[in-house]
C-alpha cells in the first residue's frame, strides 16, 4: 500500500514536471490554454464537493469565481490592500458565501437548491455589470494587480507558476478531503442522506461544510484568474459557464480527483485542438456529452477504472493458466 | 410635477398581464413534465426556440405558408418531437440514479437543440414580417396586438388543458402518473405512453410560446433566455407543480417587474424576479399554493 | 491498477497538448528562386457563430474583398524585392472577452498573423491590452469605446470614428433637429436610452458629458440587454417628459426600442442612434413606420453614390456577393486596406515595423473618411449622418472634426 502510495506521488511529480516542461517549450496560446485549465481544474474540484460528493446540483460556481475576482480586484487595486491579505479577505468571503448559499440547501432538494443557485448567479452577474462606480460595469475592471512573488511577472502567461503552485496546493487539499472520513461521510449523503442522518451522520453540518469548501475553491480559482487575466468583465461570470464546469465534472467523473482533472482537461483542451470544426464541434461536443449522462453517469474516469480492472483480470487469469 | 403622472398605468398593466401570460404559460410546460417525469426540464428554453424557428423559420420564411397553416404545422411537429425526445431522452434520464444526472443531460440536450437551430436556419436573427404587429388604439393607450392574442391564447390554453384533465381518460390517467407511478402502473396505466403524450403536450405549449414571442422578441438562439428562467421564478413562487400556482406565480412577476422597475433603475429588471424567487425558495419553499404530498 | 490510470492520464494530457502545440509556420525553405516571396498572413477575430455573427459575416466579407483586390494585382512589394500575397486566417471568437484571448493568440502564434483584423466589441478589445503589448502585434478594428485610448496602448487601433466625436455628433444633431421644429431649446428635455452593455454605457457617459457642458436637460436610464420587453422602460421615459432621444445600442435591442416607441405612441419624434440602425438585418427586423425619419451616425450607406470611393466598394462588394454590404463590411474593407497601407509604407511584413508604420499614416483616403493617425488609438474623424426612409438609409451629411494632422490634437479633449 505504502509502494502505491510513492509510486503515485512520483507519478504525479512527474506529470507536474512534464506540464512544467511543455509549458516552457510552448507557444503563448499554448500557454493560455495551460493556464486556462489549471484555474478550471480549482474550480471542478471545488465544485466535485457540492454535486460529486453530496449530490446537491450548485449552478452558481462563476458566480462565485465572479465575487472572489471582484473583491480581490476591489481590495487590491482599488484599495490597495497588500495582495497577499486580499487572497486572505476573499477565502473568508468565500467562507461566507459558501456558509449562506449552504444554509438553503438544508431546507431545500434538488431541482429547487439547482434553482436558487441559478437566481444567485445570475443576481451576482447582474450587479457586477450594474455597479459601474465599483467594479467597472459593461466596460470591465481593468490593471488588476497581481500577487506578488519570489520574481516579478514580464507577461501574463508567466503568471503560471504561482498558479501552478495554487492547483497543487488545492488538488492536494482535494484528494486529502475526498480520501478521509468526511469524503465517505459526503458520499454517504448522495447516496441516501435518510440512510445517512440515521446512522449519526450530522448532514446539515456537512452539507454547509460542502458548499463552504466549493466557495473557497471558487473564490481562490477566481483570484487566480483575476491575476491571470488582469481585466475581468461581467460577461465572463454567466450561468452557461457555470453549466461548463458541471459538464467538466460530469465527464470526467464524479466523486474522483483525477477524474475531476480529466474532466476540466477535456473540456478545457478539446474545444482548441478541435477548432477545426468549430462549426459542427459544439453539437458533436454536447450529443457525446449526454450520451455520456444516459450510458455513462459516472465519468470517464470510471470507465477507465472498469476497463483497468478488466484487463487486470484477463491478464491475471492468463498467466494462472499459463 | 411627479414622476408617476405621466405614467400610462393601463398601459402597463396589459403589457404586465401578457408577459406574466408567458411566464404562466412556461411554467405550466415545464410543471407538466416535471409531474410526469419528476425531472425538471433544463431544455425548456430550447423547446420554445425550437418551435419559433421551425414556424418563422420554416413554414414562414422558407415555405411562406400562410399563418394558420404554418402555426397548425408548428404544432404538430411539436408534438412529434416531444414523443420522440420522451421516447429516446428523458425515459432514460429519469430512470437514472441521480437527479443530477438528470439534469445535466437537459443541459445538454438544450445546447444540442439550440446548436441544430444555429446550424439549419443561421445566426442572424430574423422576424416575421406581418405577424402580430399591429397596434391598436384605446383611447389615449395604444396597445400592442401582439400582448393582446398572447393574453387571450394564454386563457384558452389554460382552459383546455384544464377541462382535459378532468373529462379525458388520457387527462385523468397524466394526474394518476404524477401522483404515484407504481400504483398508475398497477391499475392498467400505461405510464410510458402516459409520459409521452404528457411531454408531446408541453412541447406544443412550448411551440405556442416561440410563436407568440417571435413578434415580441424577434427569432434568434437567446430569444427567450431570460422569459424561460422567469418562467422557472413563476413556477417556484407559485406553487411547484401546481398548475393554479404557474399561472399565479407568472402574472404575479409579470407585474412585479413591469410596475417594479418605474420605482428602481431599468437595469435591476431581472435581479428582482430572481431575487423574489430566492426569497421564496427561503421563506416559504412551497410557493403561494404549497402542492399537496401525495 | 492506479499506475495504469495515471499514466493514461499524463499520455492523454501530454498528447492532447502537443497536438495544439504544433506550429503552422508552414514557408520559409523551399521557396523557388521567383518574384513572388511568402505570403503575408492577416488574422480576423470575429464573431463568426453568436449574438453579432451579422457583423462577423459583413467584416470577414469586407477583409477578404480588400485582400483580393491586393493580390489580384501581384500582391503587396516588400523590401526584399518579391511580391507577397495575403492570406485572411479567421477565428470566431463568439464575440466572447475570455475567449478572443486565446484566437489572437492562436492567429499569432499558430497561423503567423502579422496584424489582427477585429475583434468586434470594445469590451473584447479592452482585454486584448496586455495580450497585443505582450505579442507586439497591431490589431485593427471599429471598436468605439472611449476607455481604448485612455489604455495608451501603441498596437490597438480602430479605424473608426470612436464614442466621444459620435457622442458630440449626436449630441449636437439632435439639439439642432429640436431647434429647427420647436424654434429654441425651450423645454428641451433628451432621453439617453442605451443597453447596459460595453457599446451602451460607453455611449450614454459621452452623450450625459455633452448635454451637461451645453446645459440640456436631460433624463438618462439604461435597460438590461438581455431584456426585450421595453414597455416599463419607455413608460418611465415619457413619465420624465422626454421629447427628442439618443441612444446606442446592438441589434436586437435596437429593433426592441423602435417597437417599444412605436406602441407606446411616441410617432415622429426627434430619434438619433449608433451605427446599428444602419445595419441591414437590424432593418429587416422592423415596420417601415416605427423608425421612419429617424437619423443615426453611419460610417458607410449603400445607396451612398457622391463619394466615389464608397461607390466603387458598393459596386464591386455586390459583384462578389449576394448579401447587402453593411458599415461593418465596408469598415473592415478599409482596416484590410490601411494594413496593407502600412505593410507597403513600411516595405516590411514584421508586425513591429507595421505597428510602426500605422502610427505614421497621415491623411490617406478612405471610403470612410480620411486617416490620420494619433498618439494613441485614433485613426478617423469623420462620420456620416443617415436618416431611414421607408427602411433604407441615406446619408445626408459628413461630418469631418478633422482636416489636418495639426486639428488632430484640437479634438483629443474628445477621446
Amino acid at each position: 500500500m505504502k509502494k502505491k502510495t510513492l509510486f503515485v506521488l512520483l507519478l504525479s511529480a512527474a506529470i507536474v514536471v512534464a506540464y512544467v516542461l511543455l509549458f516552457i517549450s510552448a507557444n503563448s496560446y499554448v500557454q493560455s490554454v495551460m493556464n486556462m485549465l489549471l484555474y478550471n481544474i480549482v474550480l471542478v474540484l471545488g465544485l466535485n464537493f457540492i454535486t460529486g460528493l453530496t449530490g446537491q446540483m450548485n449552478m452558481a460556481t462563476a458566480g462565485m469565481m465572479a465575487l472572489g475576482a471582484y473583491s480581490f480586484a476591489i481590495a487590491d487595486t482599488t484599495y490597495g490592500v497588500n495582495p497577499w491579505l486580499a487572497l486572505l479577505m476573499v477565502m473568508a468571503l468565500g467562507l461566507a458565501i459558501g456558509r449562506a448559499l449552504g444554509y438553503p440547501s438544508l431546507r431545500l432538494q434538488g431541482f429547487f437548491l439547482s434553482l436558487t443557485t441559478i437566481g444567485f448567479n445570475e443576481v451576482v452577474r447582474i450587479t457586477v455589470n450594474n455597479l459601474t462606480d465599483i467594479t467597472g460595469g459593461a466596460t470591465g475592471f481593468k490593471d488588476v494587480k497581481r500577487l506578488p512573488f519570489f520574481f516579478e511577472f514580464p507577461n501574463k502567461n508567466s503568471y503560471f507558476y504561482l498558479n501552478l503552485i495554487f492547483t497543487l496546493i488545492m488538488i492536494a487539499i482535494a484528494v486529502l478531503v475526498v480520501n478521509s472520513k468526511w469524503g465517505r461521510a459526503y458520499k454517504s449523503i448522495r447516496d441516501n442522506w435518510e440512510a445517512a442522518e440515521a446512522s449519526g451522520i450530522d448532514v446539515a453540518k456537512l452539507k454547509i461544510q460542502a458548499f463552504t469548501m466549493a466557495a473557497i475553491y471558487s473564490v481562490v480559482a477566481g483570484c487566480m484568474y483575476a491575476g491571470y487575466s488582469q481585466y475581468l468583465n461581467p460577461t465572463a461570470f454567466a450561468t452557461s459557464y457555470s453549466q461548463n464546469y458541471v459538464a467538466m465534472l460530469m465527464v470526467g467523473g464524479i466523486g474522483s480527483v483525477p477524474g475531476n482533472i480529466l474532466g476540466a482537461a477535456l473540456v478545457t483542451v478539446l474545444p482548441e485542438v478541435l477548432r477545426a470544426f468549430q462549426n459542427y464541434y459544439w453539437v458533436m461536443f454536447c450529443t457525446i456529452c449526454l450520451l455520456m449522462a444516459i450510458f455513462v453517469p459516472d465519468g470517464l474516469w470510471s470507465v477507465l477504472q472498469k476497463a483497468v480492472r478488466f484487463v487486470k483480470k484477463k491478464l491475471g487469469k492468463g498467466k494462472e493458466v499459463a | 410635477m411627479s414622476v408617476f403622472e405621466g405614467v400610462n398605468w393601463l398601459q402597463l398593466l396589459v403589457t404586465a398581464i401578457a408577459m406574466g401570460c408567458i411566464y404562466s404559460l412556461i411554467a405550466t410546460e415545464y410543471t407538466l413534465i416535471y409531474n410526469a417525469t419528476g425531472l425538471v426540464n433544463f431544455a425548456h428554453e430550447s423547446f420554445i426556440v425550437l418551435g419559433a424557428y421551425i414556424f418563422a423559420g420554416t413554414f414562414e420564411r422558407a415555405l411562406q405558408f400562410p399563418h394558420w397553416l404554418a402555426i397548425l404545422l408548428t404544432l404538430v411537429s411539436m408534438a412529434a418531437f416531444g414523443v420522440l425526445v420522451a421516447s429516446t431522452i428523458l425515459n432514460p434520464l429519469r430512470n437514472l440514479q441521480f437527479v443530477t444526472y438528470a439534469m445535466f443531460g437537459t443541459m445538454m440536450l438544450s445546447r444540442i437543440i439550440i446548436e441544430i437551430c444555429r446550424l439549419s436556419w443561421g445566426s442572424l436573427p430574423f422576424t416575421v414580417k406581418g405577424f402580430l404587429r399591429e397596434s391598436i388604439s384605446i383611447g389615449s393607450t395604444v396597445l400592442s396586438e401582439s400582448y393582446i392574442y398572447i393574453i387571450i391564447i394564454s386563457v384558452i390554453v389554460i382552459t383546455l388543458l384544464q377541462l382535459f384533465f378532468k373529462f379525458t381518460k388520457a387527462g385523468k390517467a397524466m394526474i394518476c402518473v404524477s401522483q404515484n407511478k407504481d400504483a398508475a402502473a398497477l391499475m392498467g396505466i400505461n405510464v410510458t405512453a402516459s409520459i409521452n403524450l404528457t411531454v408531446a403536450i408541453s412541447s406544443v405549449i412550448c411551440g405556442i410560446v416561440g410563436i407568440l414571442c417571435a413578434p415580441l422578441y424577434n427569432v434568434s438562439s437567446n430569444m427567450v433566455t431570460s422569459a424561460a428562467t422567469k418562467g422557472f421564478c413563476a413556477g417556484v413562487i407559485g406553487g411547484f407543480g401546481s398548475y393554479p400556482g404557474a399561472i399565479i406565480g407568472g402574472i404575479l412577476i409579470g407585474l412585479i417587474e413591469q410596475f417594479g422597475i418605474i420605482f428602481i433603475p431599468s437595469v435591476w429588471k431581472d435581479a428582482l424576479s430572481f431575487g423574489l424567487m430566492i426569497i421564496f425558495l427561503l421563506i416559504r419553499p412551497g410557493g403561494i399554493i404549497k402542492r399537496k404530498k401525495a | 491498477m492506479k499506475k495504469f490510470l495515471s499514466v493514461l492520464l499524463a499520455v492523454l494530457m501530454v498528447f492532447s497538448l502537443a497536438a495544439c502545440n504544433q506550429n503552422n509556420n508552414g514557408g520559409g525553405e523551399g521557396g523557388e528562386a521567383s518574384t513572388e516571396g511568402d505570403p503575408i498572413v492577416f488574422g480576423v477575430t470575429t464573431t463568426v457563430t453568436g449574438d453579432q455573427a451579422a457583423g462577423g459575416e459583413q467584416a470577414v466579407n469586407g477583409a477578404t474583398l480588400a485582400i483580393n483586390e491586393v493580390n489580384e494585382a501581384g500582391g503587396i512589394k516588400l523590401n526584399d524585392g518579391l511580391y507577397h500575397k495575403i492570406v485572411l486566417k479567421v477565428e470566431d471568437d463568439q464575440g466572447d472577452k475570455v475567449l478572443c484571448d486565446t484566437t489572437v493568440r492562436r492567429l499569432v502564434e499558430q497561423e503567423g498573423a502579422v496584424v489582427i483584423l477585429g475583434p468586434y466589441f470594445s469590451g473584447q478589445t479592452i482585454a486584448l491590452d496586455a495580450t497585443m503589448r505582450e505579442l507586439g502585434v497591431a490589431l485593427i478594428n471599429s471598436a468605439t469605446n472611449v476607455g481604448i485610448d485612455d489604455l495608451q496602448n501603441p498596437y490597438l487601433w480602430h479605424n473608426r470614428c470612436d464614442d466621444g466625436l459620435n457622442g458630440v455628433i449626436l449630441g449636437k444633431a439632435v439639439v439642432d433637429a429640436y431647434v429647427a421644429k420647436n424654434g429654441s431649446t425651450d423645454g428641451i428635455k433628451v432621453g439617453i436610452i442605451c443597453g447596459n452593455d460595453d457599446t451602451g454605457t460607453g455611449a450614454a457617459t459621452v452623450y450625459e458629458n455633452y448635454f451637461k457642458e451645453n446645459g440640456i436637460d436631460y433624463y438618462r436610464d439604461e435597460h438590461d440587454t438581455t431584456v426585450d420587453d421595453l414597455t416599463a422602460y419607455i413608460q418611465k421615459a415619457i413619465a420624465a417628459g422626454c421629447n427628442c432621444w439618443v441612444s446606442s445600442c446592438h441589434d436586437k435591442g435596437a429593433v426592441a426600442i423602435a417597437k417599444a416607441m412605436y406602441e407606446q405612441g411616441l410617432r415622429d419624434q426627434i430619434v438619433y442612434m449608433n451605427p446599428i440602425l444602419a445595419q441591414t438585418n437590424v432593418l429587416e427586423m422592423m415596420e417601415p413606420e416605427w423608425v421612419e425619419g429617424w437619423g443615426c451616425v453611419a460610417d458607410y450607406s449603400a445607396s451612398d453614390n457622391s463619394n466615389p470611393l464608397s461607390a466603387e466598394f458598393t459596386k464591386k462588394w455586390k459583384e462578389n456577393y449576394t448579401v447587402t454590404p453593411d458599415v461593418q463590411g465596408a469598415l473592415y474593407y478599409c482596416h484590410a486596406k490601411l494594413a496593407v497601407k502600412a505593410i507597403e509604407d513600411a516595405g516590411s511584413a514584421e508586425p513591429q515595423a507595421i505597428a510602426d508604420a500605422i502610427a505614421k499614416i497621415s491623411g490617406y483616403e478612405t471610403l470612410i473618411g480620411t486617416v490620420y493617425a494619433d498618439q494613441y488609438s485614433n485613426l478617423i474623424y469623420q462620420i456620416g449622418i443617415t436618416y431611414i426612409r421607408n427602411l433604407v438609409p441615406t446619408m445626408e451629411a459628413s461630418v469631418s472634426m478633422v482636416e489636418s494632422q495639426e486639428d488632430v490634437k484640437n479634438v483629443a479633449k474628445y477621446h
